[in-house]
């Protein structure tokens, strides 16, 4: 099969293209809004990491809070036996603090706070 | 190539068909997610997550640190809570094959033996997450098994937190047997169907609603790696209220060393000890000896001997208070006479008449009544001073006359509330027994009969408790006004906030006059005169102080009858005579009946209740700071001793004089 010469060659239908350059400011626009999406997106997981650590450290300061605190009852309840009033009894029996007295109530001043 | 038809067909059977299975599966998944949500979230919460108590503290019983005037201390608590530790099991995260193993470590700190090792074993065994093994561990055993636990957990990998801790407090006491029968305590063993703790008795007991707190609600999950104490706190504890008690712990720690030394010296079975504050009804120390150990409850309600020692004394345990009663007496006859002057008649008695007093009988007694050493004639001071038996049932004698017997028995209970309890808020608080007229005895007999009256005047026939009898003496202290015995001063709830709630406040009633002034500053003039020269309680001086009381010896009723050698001796009073700090009573129960040459008798209050009076008092008002108002009136050997210059010299002085003068 082949084309004669004479056969007449239907040209191509011309199509028009149209190019389409985003203005300057525009992309300044774009950029700026990528960039603070970027920035908070970045806090957001910055904050995220630091609860976690946060939420890791909590149990440790809780035990050691707890043990903080079970130390400071033992040592209240020695000074609480230490202070006891038959402690102070036996001790105000002993010869070296025969010397000591009761202060009579006269005796004490009280100051206001001002 | 195009498929044949039934090669279509086929085809189009296969896919519907895995169309149809993943429908299947969608709805499988829409009814386990959406229509069985609730039910398989808790299961899942079941598996993963448990509910744990948070404890609250139990509120504590502190002291008044307030009663040295202008210098309040820090509060202090009679008891602590300490932490510890019940240890539990998730048997079913520990294999099988590695339950001997965890059982025998776990004793290598425990030292269980025999049964019940095998009972803490058998625990592992249960199809359970949570099985309770072993109560009450102390912080160093806690330590102990974590220590052992750890890196035995970690070896045999086992999840950690298969042993698991649930904290509680427990009750601990820094001053030891210090008001052990007032406070009491609670059990180790909680209620096993309310989980509550349980109080042995006392104040525990009594105010069990408001010490009580209620318990958090922690969630924690089940995860080798999930630390149990670290869960999310659905609901916080609310902890108990505190009590804050009118007792002092310095003053409790003086009565309870003086009284253990009188009950030891007097060989008696016990003895107690109550001071009170006359105006405001303040029980400043209540102490009580052999001591009750609340640390120790059980060896104490395992033995019912030793059973006796965790109740009060004072105020369950009434007794006939012999002659203590004799003030009493007379203040009641100077109420009739006030009455009767009042009214327009005659008198029936002075302090300064001349009395005959010699052993006598009195209508309704079948036996003559006596006097320890006879006295021909007594006046007020020297009767009171002498504890005449006689002079009193005169007394009594003319107010029935004139008065009647009901108005003498409605005077005791109205004024000085005999047969009617204090409404002290101390458990198990008895009334005592004021006869009644026409009422009768268990027995039979009638209560109140002919001779009754000079019974009472003397102290017998009626039972009273010592704090019934230091209510009638606070009377006589403050002035005559009505008074009403207290240990609680108020009850304070600290939430979580740290802000505070008072939930109650012990408000000083009303002044209510029960008697007149001036028959209050007579009875306290003529009790002076029993602690000095020629008194019966001379020995209940208190060095550089004023004081007043009476001694009192009865015996005891055992069987019915009264016994000859079974005594309950007492010495009341109060210090400084004028406007005192306290009345205090002290009781020795069953002092050992001997005579002591040169000394006298033993078992009499005048000799084993006054010196302990007088050791209280003058280290209770030492501790208090109250300035000595006898500056002289110390003992010999003191180079304060100055008996011409002390107080109530003179008017002891012609007392002697007038009793000579009278007697020979």
């Amino acid at each position: 099969m082949s084309f004669s010469n004479s056969t007449t060659i239907l040209s191509a239908p011309k199509i028009e293209t149209r190019t389409f350059t985003l203005p300057t400011a525009l992309l300044i626009r774009l950029g700026i809004c990528l960039l603070c999406t970027a920035w908070c997106l970045y806090n957001n997981i910055e904050m995220q990491n630091q609860i976690t650590e946060l939420q890791i450290e909590i149990p440790e300061m809780a035990k050691e809070i707890r043990l903080i605190q079970e130390e400071n009852q033992r040592l209240q309840l020695e000074v609480i036996r230490f202070e006891s009033p038959q402690q102070l009894l036996y001790q105000a029996g002993k010869s070296e603090f025969a010397n000591l007295r009761q202060p009579l109530a006269k005796d004490v001043l009280t100051l206001q706070r001002p | 190539m195009t498929p044949s038809s039934k090669e279509l067909k086929r085809l189009l059977i296969v896919a519907l068909f895995t169309f149809f299975l993943f429908a299947l599966l969608i709805l499988q998944f829409y009814k386990i997610q959406i229509l069985e949500c609730d039910k398989w979230v808790h299961i899942a919460k079941k598996q993963h997550q448990q509910l744990i108590k948070e404890k609250a503290k139990r509120g504590l019983f502190y002291s008044n640190t307030s009663v040295k005037e202008g210098h309040k201390e820090e509060a202090q608590a009679f008891l602590c809570d300490i932490p510890t530790f019940h240890l539990y099991a998730d048997p079913l995260s520990i294999p099988t094959e590695k339950r001997d193993g965890v059982s025998r470590l776990l004793n290598q700190v425990l030292q269980l033996k025999g049964e019940e090792f095998l009972k803490l074993r058998a625990q592992l065994d249960k199809i359970s997450r949570s099985r309770r093994l072993t109560l009450f561990l102390d912080q160093e055993q806690q330590k102990a098994i974590q220590k052992l636990w750890l890196p035995f957990a970690k070896k045999e990998k086992i999840a950690s937190n298969a042993l698991f801790f649930i904290q509680d407090f427990k009750r601990s006491y820094p001053f030891g047997k210090l008001l052990g029968p007032l406070l009491h305590t609670v059990r180790e063993e909680k209620d096993p169907k309310t989980g509550e703790v349980v109080p042995t008795g006392g104040l525990e007991m009594l105010f069990n609603n408001y010490l009580t707190g209620k318990d958090g609600k922690r969630l924690i999950l089940r995860s080798p790696r999930h630390p149990l104490d670290a869960g999310e706190l659905i609901s916080s504890p609310e902890n108990g209220a505190d009590v804050y008690l009118s007792i002092n712990h310095y003053l409790q720690a003086i009565a309870e060393e003086e009284i253990e030394k009188a009950v030891v010296q007097a060989e008696a079975k016990g003895g107690w000890a109550v001071m009170m504050e006359p105006n405001s009804g303040e029980i400043l120390a209540l102490a009580q000896y052999p001591f009750f150990d609340p640390s120790d409850y059980r060896k104490f309600f395992n033995d019912p001997k030793l059973q006796e020692q965790t109740k009060i004394k004072a105020v369950t345990d009434p007794y006939e208070p012999g002659s203590i009663m004799k003030p009493i007496t007379i203040a009641v006859t100077m109420q009739a006479n006030a009455e009767l002057k009042q009214s327009g008649k005659k008198e029936i008695f002075s302090p300064s008449e001349k009395l005959e007093t010699r052993n006598t009988h009195f209508p309704g007694r079948s036996k003559p009544l006596k006097d320890l050493y006879s006295h021909n004639y007594m006046n007020l001071p020297l009767a009171m001073q002498k504890s005449s038996n006689i002079y009193m049932a005169r007394m009594v004698q003319r107010v029935v006359e004139a008065k009647g017997a009901e108005w003498y028995r409605h005077a005791l209970q109205t004024i000085f509330g005999f047969g009617i309890k204090t409404g002290v808020e101390i458990p198990s608080e008895s009334g005592g027994l004021l006869p009644t007229p026409g009422k009768k005895h268990p027995s039979g007999a009638l209560e109140w009969s002919a001779p009754t009256p000079y019974s009472l005047a003397i102290g017998h026939n009626i039972l009273a408790t010592s704090m019934q009898m230091l209510r009638a003496y606070a009377i006589i202290a403050n002035g005559g006004f009505d008074v009403q015995p207290t240990v609680v001063r108020s009850i304070i709830k600290t939430k979580s906030d740290g802000s505070r709630e008072t939930l109650f406040t012990h408000q000083p009633q009303e002044p209510k006059r029960l008697l007149d002034p001036q028959i209050s500053r007579e009875l306290i003039r003529v009790m002076k005169y029993v602690t000095k020269p020629g008194g019966t309680a001379w020995r209940a001086d208190v060095p550089g102080y004023t004081e007043a009381g009476k001694t009192g010896t009865s015996e005891k009723i055992i069987g019915g009858t009264y016994s000859k050698k079974d005594h309950i001796s007492t010495f009341i009073g109060f210090t400084p005579a004028e406007n005192p700090r306290f009345v205090l009573i002290v009781v020795i129960d069953e002092p050992a009946t001997k005579y002591i040459p040169g000394v006298g008798k033993n078992h009499m209050g005048g000799f084993c209740a006054a010196p302990a009076f007088a050791r209280i008092a003058e280290r209770s008002l030492h501790y208090l700071g109250v300035e000595p108002n006898d500056p002289h009136g110390y003992p010999k050997g003191d180079p304060r001793h100055n008996p011409k210059q002390a107080d109530w010299f003179e008017e002891t002085q012609e007392l002697l004089k007038l009793h000579k003068a009278w007697n020979g």
